[in-house]
């Protein structure tokens, strides 16, 4: 009995490795899968969705140009989109149809294969994607129970949905103060409101200096830098030099120092004295320092009271 | 008429007489209050005058009327492109016994007395007739017939042609420095004056009109002692000496001083100029200025009254802005003193 077995299993044994030795390697062709979400239930204007799975050799690449492009694919059928997705040696397209076949009953319909160009060691190859079919059914009219009140066929609104402003709120109020806040700055530079250019308060200043000279004032020097001042804060107030000769013209210009007159000649008559007769003692005879002081704060009265 | 060579004539005898000449000048030269008070200021300080402006509106009446008001003597010569320096010194001709006879001009014969001698349109006269000029006006004497002939008592005015610029011959740098003054003489803004100028006939027949004035008002010997008493006389603080030569720093670098002009790069305008003889030209004017103001003390405002005058015209630009000199150092001036801190 063995002895009569042994040589059938010798011979199927010889014939399996000769088959296994025609069968091509399962690495070097590729292989593909089709994979619908459902094959019926499709409507007019459903979107058929579909993955096509190719496993490919490693190393071989997809040609995108062979892909099909999105657009009408047949008179009841349109191609959306295809997206390519590649994990390792598996290729998968996903592919969205539409379907536009007005059905008036149930029916399959083909799916149209294609194919697809692959670059396996340099040499193009195609594989084709097979057909498939899907099942499409007509649109069945409504029927709902008859009323008598045409009316009564509408249904009620839907309560408009509750939408929670209140934080779209904190955010305007947010944005509103920081509007604010960036007008400042902007106001600062084109001087408006309280950033206004004020003409500067010169005869204010020069009081300040002339009590800080304190009694220091009552010295030769001290007087002198006491002219100077004042001599200084004339000039700002005027824009300009302002000597003796120009008194009248400059008080004709800014009519609010015109009560000080009598005082501006006294100070233009001492500071002559002071600084071009070399006489500084005559002139503290002519305006002492306490009348000197009494003319500049009443030079930065009539200031602050003008327009 | 006063002898003010005498050492009996006061500052104020002075006064008087400086301003009976302005009175008197001002009589019969209408409208030109400014230009009689500048010329004056020019004849108290001794210096020569460069004298700017329009055709026919009355330099030549108002340098003859003052040469009337001082008296000594007048002379005018017109400036031509052809002219040479010979021409100002010897008259040549040719004589009744028909031989070429060359014998002292008119400027020359008249040198002991010469007071006022206008040279008119000296920049249509060549280089060389300035050097000659130049001499008599630094020196007061010009050699001739191989002598020196003195001036004792000269003081030159010339007018500057600025309207034509074909065949002059440009004052140089150096020669504008040596006249104490520029002074610009308008055409009367004042609408009587200028009515009267135009309808009155008295002004006319210049002649006549210089008949207004009898004779001399002051001896025109006695200036230079006068010139000097003034200029001892007039006291000048430490306060106004900083001050003019602040002014001096200010109009020679502008841009450090801070002044600005619209439309003028401070850092260029001004190539040179400004000299220490201009300076002391204007602080002399300035103590004129004071004197005649019945002051003892030079102050600001007495420089700031000849400032331009004395300085414009020695302030030397760059090219770009020399066309528009007038208008630039007449602003730069105004600038420099509406500027600088006084005292």
């Amino acid at each position: 009995m063995a002895a009569r077995i042994l040589p059938i299993a010798a011979t199927l044994t010889v014939l399996l490795l000769g088959a296994a030795q025609a069968q091509p390697a399962g690495d070097a062709s590729p292989d593909v899968v089709v994979r619908a979400e459902r094959d019926i239930g499709f409507f007019t204007g459903d979107l058929i969705r579909a993955d096509v799975i190719l496993t490919v050799p490693a190393g071989a690449t997809l040609d995108r140009a062979s892909l099909p492009v999105p657009g009408p694919v047949a008179y009841w059928l349109d191609l959306r989109d295809i997206t390519v997705v590649r994990h390792g040696r598996t290729i998968t397209l996903h592919l969205i149809y539409q379907n536009f076949y007005v059905a008036l009953d149930a029916r399959r319909m083909q799916m149209p294969g294609f194919p697809v160009g692959l670059l396996i060691g340099g040499t193009a190859q195609a594989v084709d994607v097979p057909p498939w079919t899907i099942g499409v059914s007509p649109l069945r009219e409504v029927a709902p129970p008859v009323q008598e009140d045409p009316k009564a066929y509408l249904q009620p609104d839907r309560p408009a949905g509750y939408l929670d402003t209140g934080r779209w709120w904190t955010v305007t109020g947010g944005l509103a103060v920081a509007a604010l806040l960036a007008l400042l700055p902007l106001a600062y530079h084109r001087a408006w409101g309280p950033f206004r250019r004020r003409p500067a308060r010169d005869f204010a200043a020069a009081v300040r200096h002339l009590r800080r000279l304190g009694a220091r004032g009552e010295t030769e020097t001290g007087y002198l830098e006491a002219l100077l001042i004042l001599h200084r804060a004339l000039d700002g107030a005027a824009g300009r030099r302002v000597l003796a000769d120009d008194m009248p013209a400059f008080l004709n210009r800014r009519p609010v120092f015109t009560p000080a007159r009598a005082g501006l000649e006294a100070f233009f008559q001492a500071s002559r004295q002071a600084f071009f007769g070399s006489a500084p003692a005559k002139a503290r005879q002519v305006l002492p320092f306490k009348d000197l002081q009494v003319l500049g704060r009443s030079l930065a009265a009539a200031e602050r009271g003008r327009p | 008429m006063k002898d003010m060579a005498s050492n009996g004539a006061t500052l104020n005898d002075l006064r008087g007489t400086a301003n009976a000449l302005e009175a008197a000048v001002g009589r019969v030269v209408v409208g030109q209050a400014r230009a009689i008070r500048l010329v004056t200021i020019s004849i108290f300080a001794r210096g020569h005058v460069l004298l700017v402006g329009d055709v026919g509106v009355g330099k030549t009446t108002l340098l003859r009327a003052f040469g009337r008001a001082l008296g000594g003597a007048y002379e005018r010569m017109e400036g031509t492109v052809d002219m040479m320096p010979a021409d100002l010194l010897y008259h040549t001709f040719i004589a009744e016994d028909g031989r070429p006879r060359v014998q002292p001009s008119a400027v020359l014969a008249k040198a002991d007395s010469l007071s006022i001698f206008f040279f008119n349109e000296i920049n249509r006269a060549r280089p060389q007739v300035h050097a000659l000029l130049l001499r008599l006006m630094a020196e007061r004497s010009v050699t001739a017939f191989n002598r020196t002939y003195q001036f004792p008592f000269l003081q030159v005015y010339a007018d500057r042609n600025r309207v034509e610029k074909e065949e002059t011959f440009e004052l140089p740098a150096a020669a504008r420095d040596r006249f104490f003054m520029e002074i610009p003489v308008e055409a009367p803004t004042d609408f009587e004056a200028r009515r009267q100028l135009i309808f009155d006939p008295r002004f006319h027949d210049v002649d006549r009109l210089l008949d207004g004035i009898a004779g001399p008002v002051l001896d025109h010997r006695g200036l230079e002692d006068a010139a000097a008493q003034v200029q001892q006389s007039v006291h000048t603080s430490t306060a106004v000496q900083d001050y003019v030569t602040r002014l001096w720093e200010a109009i020679v670098h502008p841009a450090a001083a801070g002044v600005a002009l619209p439309g003028v790069d401070m850092d260029r305008l001004v190539l040179g100029g400004a000299s220490p003889r201009g300076l002391a030209f204007l602080v002399r004017a300035g103590r004129v200025r004071a004197w005649l103001e019945g002051r003892d003390m030079l102050v600001p405002e007495d420089v700031r009254d000849v400032f331009v005058e004395t300085m414009a015209h020695r302030v030397f630009l760059d090219p770009v802005y020399e066309l528009r000199r007038e208008s630039i150092v007449r602003d730069l001036c105004a600038a420099v003193l509406a500027t600088v801190p006084v005292p």
